[in-house]
Formats: C-alpha cells, sequence, structure tokens
C-alpha cells in the first residue's frame, strides 16, 4: 500500500517504546504472540490501559492454530482479530480499505 | 377324730380337735355325714372307696392323702388313718386325720423350685455332678447327660467313661488326681472339649470344688458344667473377623482412630515389626505419637481445624488432608475423615475416624499434571515454533506464484525454504526430546511402585 510506512519490531517491548514516543501516529498493528522479551499476550495487556489515548488498531498474526489462543484473544476488547500465519495479499487490502474508510 | 357310720356316713362321735380345725359345733358334726367334709368334685372318689370297704388289703384305706372341706369352705389337704371296727349291728370306722397344709404347701413349693432349678439349667445349658471321693461313680444332673449328649439308662458317668468323654487331647485334665489341684469350698475353672455319643465336639467350662466333712477331710467334689459351644465358635468367628479386618486394613492403607473426649484419649492402631499390628491407647495431645506422625509444617493448621469442628455443635463429620511422615522417612498423603458422636449441648463424647492413605493417588495426579504441562509444552511447540517456519514456507511459495519470481528470486526462495526446514527439524527435535524425558519419569514412577 504506498504512502503506508511499515515498521518491524522483534519483540513486544521495543514495539511499545515506538509507540509511545510518538502517540499522536495511527497504527494498524499485525501482531505475533511468540515473541522474546515481552510476548504478544504481554503486548496486549500492556496496552490495554493506553488504547483509549491512542489511535492503535491491534490484529494478531500469529502461526497458532491452538483453539485456546483463539478463545484467549477475545476476552481482549483491544484486539480486533485473530489471523492465522500465512497471511493472504487479499486479506491485508481488506484491512487496510476498512481501516482508511473508518478514519475519513 | 371321729366315728362314723359305714352305711349311712353320718358322723357319731367328734372330738374337740376336729370341731377346732373343721369349724363345725359337735352338733353341726352329728347331723352331717362324710360327703359334707369333701369337696363335691372328691365325693364320687369317698363312693367307690366306700364300696370296696370290705375289700381293701391290709394297707388299703388304712392310711391315705385326701381332701376335706371346712365349714367355712377352705378345702385343705389331709393325711387319714382309719380302722373299721365291728359295733353291735353297725360298721363304724374310726378315723384320724392330721392337716399336712404347711407339709404340702412346703412340698409344692419345693418342686416347684426344682422344676425352675431344671429350667434354668436347660436355658443356660448348666449341667451339676458330684462324686464322693472314694467313689469312682458320679453323680450327674439330666442337663449333664444332655450336654455330654448321652442318655441316663445307657450311660454310668463312672471315671473311666468320663475319660473317654472327653476330647482326646483333653484327657490328661482327668489323668491327674484331681485332689491335687482341689483345696476346699475353693472353686478351679477350666474349659476343655468333649466328644459326644454322636462324635461331635462340643466345648464346655466347668468349674469344681471340694467339699470337705466337719472335720475337714475331703467327703465330695462337686462340679458344674455349662456347654459354651456357640461362644466358643462366636469368640472363633470373630477373632476370624477381626484378623480379617486388620488384614484389610493393612492392605488398604487405612488407619481408624477412635477419639475418646471424655477422658483425651486417642485410640488408634500401630504397626509393629513383621506389619503386625497393636492397638495403642494414649493421651490425646499435640505431642502423642498419633500426632507426631503429621508432618511438622501441617501439624498447626490441622490441630486448629479439628478444633474448629469440635466447637462447632453444628458438625458432626470432617475430611482434612495432610502430610504425614512414613516409618521410613518418606513423606506421604493422607485423607482423614471423621465422625464426631455428641452429647447433651452438642458436647463432643467420641470422633471416630479413617485415614486413608493417598500418596499413591497423589503421585499419580503430580504425574497427570507432569503429562498435561508436557501435552501443552508440545500443542505449543506444535502450534507456534513448528507452525512458524512452515507457515513463511507457505507465504514464500504464494509470493513467488503471484508475483512469478519478479520479488523473489528462485535460488532466494530455495535458500529461505531451507532455512525453513531446518527450523522444522529442530523444533521436532525439541519435541522428541520432552516426550522422552516424560517417558523416563513415567517409567521411574511405575518402578517406584
Amino acid at each position: 500500500m504506498p504512502g503506508v510506512p511499515i515498521k518491524f519490531f522483534y519483540n513486544g517491548s521495543i514495539a511499545m517504546e515506538y509507540i509511545l514516543e510518538f502517540p499522536e501516529k495511527q497504527y494498524l498493528v499485525f501482531l505475533d504472540l511468540n515473541m522474546p522479551v515481552m510476548s504478544g499476550w504481554e503486548f496486549i495487556r500492556a496496552m490495554e490501559s493506553l488504547q483509549s489515548k491512542l489511535h492503535i488498531e491491534i490484529h494478531i498474526l500469529t502461526s497458532s492454530i491452538d483453539p485456546e489462543d483463539k478463545l484467549k484473544a477475545r476476552k481482549f476488547t483491544g484486539v480486533s482479530s485473530f489471523m492465522e500465519k500465512p497471511l493472504d495479499e487479499s486479506v491485508l487490502e481488506l484491512l487496510l480499505l476498512n481501516t482508511i474508510k473508518k478514519d475519513s | 377324730m371321729w366315728i362314723y357310720d359305714v352305711s349311712t356316713l353320718r358322723f357319731l362321735r367328734v372330738n374337740r380337735e376336729a370341731i377346732r380345725v373343721y369349724g363345725f359345733t359337735n352338733e353341726e358334726f352329728l347331723s352331717l355325714t362324710l360327703k359334707d367334709i369333701r369337696p363335691e368334685e372328691d365325693v364320687p372318689i369317698l363312693m367307690e372307696a366306700i364300696k370296696h370297704i370290705y375289700q381293701r388289703d391290709d394297707d388299703y384305706f388304712k392310711r391315705s392323702f385326701v381332701r376335706h372341706k371346712k365349714k367355712n369352705g377352705t378345702v385343705f389337704p389331709v393325711l387319714i388313718k382309719s380302722n373299721l371296727i365291728p359295733h353291735k349291728e353297725l360298721t363304724i370306722e374310726m378315723v384320724t386325720a392330721i392337716d399336712i397344709s404347711e407339709q404340702k404347701r412346703s412340698e409344692d413349693l419345693l418342686k416347684q423350685s426344682n422344676r425352675r432349678l431344671k429350667h434354668i439349667q436347660k436355658i443356660a445349658k448348666l449341667g451339676y455332678w458330684r462324686r464322693d471321693v472314694n467313689s469312682d461313680l458320679s453323680d450327674w444332673s439330666e442337663e449333664t447327660y444332655r450336654i455330654f449328649g448321652r442318655k441316663p439308662h445307657a450311660f454310668e458317668p463312672t471315671l473311666e467313661n468320663v475319660i473317654n468323654a472327653f476330647h482326646p487331647e483333653d484327657r490328661y485334665l482327668l489323668t491327674d488326681d484331681l485332689l491335687d489341684h482341689l483345696q476346699p469350698d475353693k472353686f478351679i475353672s477350666f474349659e476343655h472339649r468333649i466328644q459326644r455319643a454322636d462324635g461331635s465336639i462340643r466345648w464346655v467350662h466347668q468349674e469344681i470344688q471340694l467339699i470337705p466333712d466337719n472335720s475337714g477331710e475331703p467327703l465330695y467334689i462337686e462340679g458344674i458344667i455349662q456347654d459354651i459351644t456357640n461362644q466358643k465358635e462366636y469368640e472363633s468367628r470373630l477373632e476370624i473377623s477381626n484378623k480379617r479386618f486388620a488384614m484389610a486394613m493393612l492392605a488398604s492403607d487405612q488407619k481408624i482412630w477412635e477419639l475418646d473426649h471424655t477422658r483425651n484419649t486417642i485410640l488408634h492402631s500401630m504397626i509393629i515389626n513383621e506389619g503386625q499390628e497393636q492397638i495403642v491407647e494414649e493421651p490425646f495431645g499435640k505431642d502423642s505419637s498419633w500426632c507426631n506422625k503429621i508432618h511438622p509444617d501441617d501439624i498447626d493448621w490441622i490441630w486448629e481445624s479439628f478444633h474448629e469442628h469440635l466447637c462447632d455443635t453444628g458438625i458432626t463429620s470432617g475430611k482434612l488432608e495432610y502430610r504425614i511422615r512414613k516409618s521410613d522417612g518418606s513423606i506421604g498423603f493422607v485423607t482423614d475423615t471423621y465422625y464426631i458422636q455428641r452429647g447433651e449441648h452438642g458436647v463432643p463424647l467420641k470422633t471416630v475416624g479413617c485415614m486413608t492413605d493417598v500418596t499413591v493417588g497423589r503421585k499419580q495426579l503430580e504425574r497427570i499434571k507432569d503429562q498435561n504441562k508436557a501435552l501443552r509444552d508440545i500443542a505449543w511447540h506444535q502450534s507456534h515454533t513448528i507452525r512458524s517456519p512452515l507457515t513463511r514456507i507457505m507465504a514464500l511459495l504464494n509470493l513467488y506464484k503471484s508475483n512469478e519470481g519478479e520479488l523473489l528470486s528462485f535460488d532466494r526462495l530455495l535458500t529461505l525454504i531451507d532455512e525453513a526446514v531446518i527450523e522444522i527439524d529442530t523444533e521436532i527435535h525439541k519435541i522428541v526430546k520432552i516426550t522422552y524425558t516424560n517417558n523416563q519419569k513415567d517409567e521411574r514412577n511405575i518402578t517406584d511402585r
């Protein structure tokens, strides 16, 4: 998607530091669960109290097909969807369009 | 005493004693006949006797027991003696009547008493016997014969016969001279088996004593004998049942305990050498051997919980789970279930409990927990670490296909797939290691049992 900057973070902690450094930006987060230092779940919990002050939409993107992970994800209101890898290009496009529509 | 006319049965003369005893005046007596002093139902007996008055032999009618009736209607037994006396044209008889009411009453009481005694002996299966010290022959009561299963007419209780009626293994009891073991007026008791006429074996209890004469010389030996076969069989069954119960307790790893709150003592079983169980009673306190078995970290809260239950009058049962120190030094887990018996105002009287060793169950539970954890780890690995490189391969292939090699060269594709495949292989090795470690633990547990 042209004009949309993409950032990669290798653990939740670095991602959180970046987001808090630039809280005015709008974020569409594709969150992996299995990460070192701060896992995906820890990131979600840490963002829970901050989410209302930020423009952030979190989508879990994981290789996990464990039904328990899916159920757990539903319990967090800050999680918009649970997607299994590999990510299909069309799904990504659809998501971006929805986000743009919401904001315009 | 009186004289009467045999043909009319009318009284001709009576003495003062007859007037006093029967209550009639002299005039009244002389207006009566013999029938008037007999109860109505006995008159036919009198008339039958009168019919044969001349045919009697020497003893007949001279002395007999009859019933007479006083003026006030009282019937009483009398012993009469009579003599026929020829007197001019009349036949008269002189009769002496003796009131034997008291004697008869005593005899009746004695007979009744004997009947009751026999009845009691029969119910209690209690026999009596005696033997003069200089005699070979004993005198047995009916019940003694019954106990030995003999008939009085078919068995003579000589010493030899009595010895033979004893069980062969118990005959030694009679081979010694009893006099050597007896002291005057002092009972000795013993139990032994007898062999009845039909061959059956019975257990009896005997109490015997030596009765001396006035000079203190042994006169006779007497004894009571009781059939205790049923009691012995019951004791035997009880013993077997108790043994079975103790063995079942040992086999089931259960311990029964009983707490007497009125005496503050605890009764419990304790394993002694070679798996033998012994019942122990001791004062109940934190320092009792019972409480010493409890793990030091658990004793305080158990003591507190148990006493809370005791103080709450609404509680009649409870269950506690805690650790114990086993005799081999290892730590075990038990479940202790108990019932509280309460008296007035809910005051605890007794508490009976059953402690079950659940160590094996607990260990199995721990093992299941370990296995569940291992399964969760495996599931996590499958879902995350294995599927992660796999999804990468899937994504790479999708990318290559959709862009026909524009974004990704074939060589680069192969390199990335190769890396992902190595990652998958590494993760599979990790899973195999988890499974193997868990199996090893499991096998050790099985061996422990």
